[in-house]
């Protein structure tokens, strides 16, 4: 009864850690399925959503929200996903997605650069030149996208509940450790935690639907009462708060939309 | 038949940790030992190294390296004292001063600002907004003591076999897995690793006396 999320620096054998748990667990693992789904739910190919998740965001970017669109959907896609529960999902952002869920036990899976090294030259067949270079490159993109998108760095500890590095505890190792410690009580789904995941999903709901005209608004959600925030002019706070209701409402468990209009700095 | 450093957070519960772990293990706990070591073995008073070890570099320790003279001691007292083995080490720069030891697991403790604010202002009856600074100060002070001496946040996660937050883990928690790895084969002293730590050991004695001698 649990939902584990794993971020994985790239070559640092996390996918088979988190295929490996699953596997003993019994849970379902997850990857590549949400963007799937997120394909399939809002009808955009699979390539543009994983470069939206993949690739350090450009300078059109900045402008106009395309990436933050796209990670909308992912996350509904996402949150909707892990409802299921007794899931590991192994990839990018699911520590993001998940933040403010405690029972989610979020891992981070790193291994020094010699060893990532080493696997990129094997799995590759690549210079250790070419394979320093390629770490060098995703590791910076990765940061960029992060910081993009959630103003910190994916490698700051403070985003997980462990950060194991396999150089010497090897993937058999690490899964063990990894398969003890989900089963400690603070790791195992409550009813407290399903409501707040399902606010949560609810809130994804609405964001998805708004981010083309509102990228910049903050939806929260708690006890099925949505809120709005939203930078605007007051002028036009009875409209918004209209048009949202009208477009929010009839998301499965919402009880009410609210919206808080923040006046332009004049 | 192991060595384990662990590196805390301020206020992250770390010693208790580093103590339980040690107890349970049957190994010595050592932290302050250290500075009490190379305060005799170098006549300096211990609050000199305190400051050493603990403060952000002032100007002067740009221009003097009096910082760095003092952290060599440190580093070199360190040493000596965890050649016996079986060790948990609590307490600053232990990742840093086993970097290229093998075998040894190098464990740091976190946890989030709100969990240490309420901890300080439970231990030092302050109020939140003083705990909020002090921490805020002390992590500052950190960051910039390691980018001087070691070029690199005492933050990052490569530095470490594991990293645990003990918000939902709990100390006990902490204590326990620790210790699960711990007794992993590849965190036991190999012969390897103690001729690695006998010769570095030489090394930190020579970088000591010359710099006490050019003192």
């Amino acid at each position: 009864m649990g939902i584990i999320t794993i971020s994985r620096g790239s070559y640092s054998r996390g996918m088979e850690i988190a295929e490996k748990l699953s596997e003993k667990l019994g849970y379902e693992c997850v990857s590549r399925e949400v963007l799937l789904k997120a394909s399939k739910d809002f009808n955009i190919p699979e390539v543009a959503l994983t470069q939206a998740m993949q690739n350090a965001p450009s300078f059109l970017d900045h402008l106009k929200h395309g990436k933050k669109k796209y990670i909308a959907f992912i996350r509904k896609a996402f949150l909707e996903y892990i409802q299921k529960d007794n899931i590991v999902y192994h990839g990018m952002a699911g520590h993001f997605f998940t933040t403010g869920l405690s029972n989610v036990f979020k891992v981070r899976i790193t291994a020094n650069l010699e060893y990532r090294i080493n696997v990129v030259m094997k799995r590759e067949n690549v210079s250790q030149e070419e394979a320093r270079k390629l770490l060098e490159d995703l590791d910076e993109s990765r940061r960029k996208w992060s910081m993009y998108l959630y103003g910190i760095d994916t490698r700051t500890p403070y985003l997980y509940d462990i950060v194991l590095h396999v150089d010497c505890m090897q993937v058999d190792g690490a899964v063990e450790l990894l398969y003890n410690i989900s089963k400690y009580k603070c790791f195992q789904t409550s009813p407290e935690s399903q409501k707040k995941l399902k606010d949560m999903l609810i809130a994804a709901r609405a964001y998805a639907i708004i981010v083309d005209k509102f990228p910049d608004a903050n939806v929260k959600c708690k006890n099925g009462v949505v809120l709005v925030s939203v930078e605007s002019s007051l002028a036009v706070e009875k409209r918004l708060t209209n048009k949202f209701s009208k477009l929010l409402k009839n998301i499965e468990g919402v009880k009410e939309v609210k919206t808080y209009v923040i006046p332009f700095e004049t | 038949m192991g060595i384990i450093t662990i590196s805390r957070g301020s206020y992250s519960r770390g010693v208790e940790i580093a103590e339980k772990v040690a107890e349970k293990l049957g190994y010595e706990c050592i932290s302050r030992e250290i500075l009490l070591k190379a305060s005799k073995d170098f006549n300096v008073p211990e609050t000199e190294l305190l400051h050493a070890i603990q403060d952000a570099p002032s100007i002067f320790d740009h221009i003097k390296d009096g910082k760095k003279r003092y952290v060599a001691f440190i580093r070199q007292a360190f040493l000596e004292h965890i050649q016996k083995d079986n060790v948990v080490y609590h307490g600053y720069a232990g990742h840093f001063f086993t970097r290229e030891i093998p075998n040894i697991l190098k464990v740091r403790i976190i946890a989030n600002m709100d969990y240490r604010v309420k901890v300080l202002m439970e231990r030092e009856k302050i109020s939140e907004e003083e705990a909020r600074k002090l921490l805020y100060k002390i992590d500052i002070e950190r960051r910039k003591w390691s980018m001087y001496l070691y070029g690199m946040d005492t933050n990052i996660t490569e530095l470490y076999d594991l990293v645990l937050h003990i918000d939902c883990i709990n100390a006990d928690g902490a204590v326990e897995i620790i210790c699960d790895v711990a007794k992993r084969p590849c965190f036991h002293t190999t012969p390897v690793a103690k001729r690695k730590l006998k010769e570095l050991l030489e090394a930190a004695k020579n970088y000591s006396n010359s710099s006490a001698s050019a003192s």
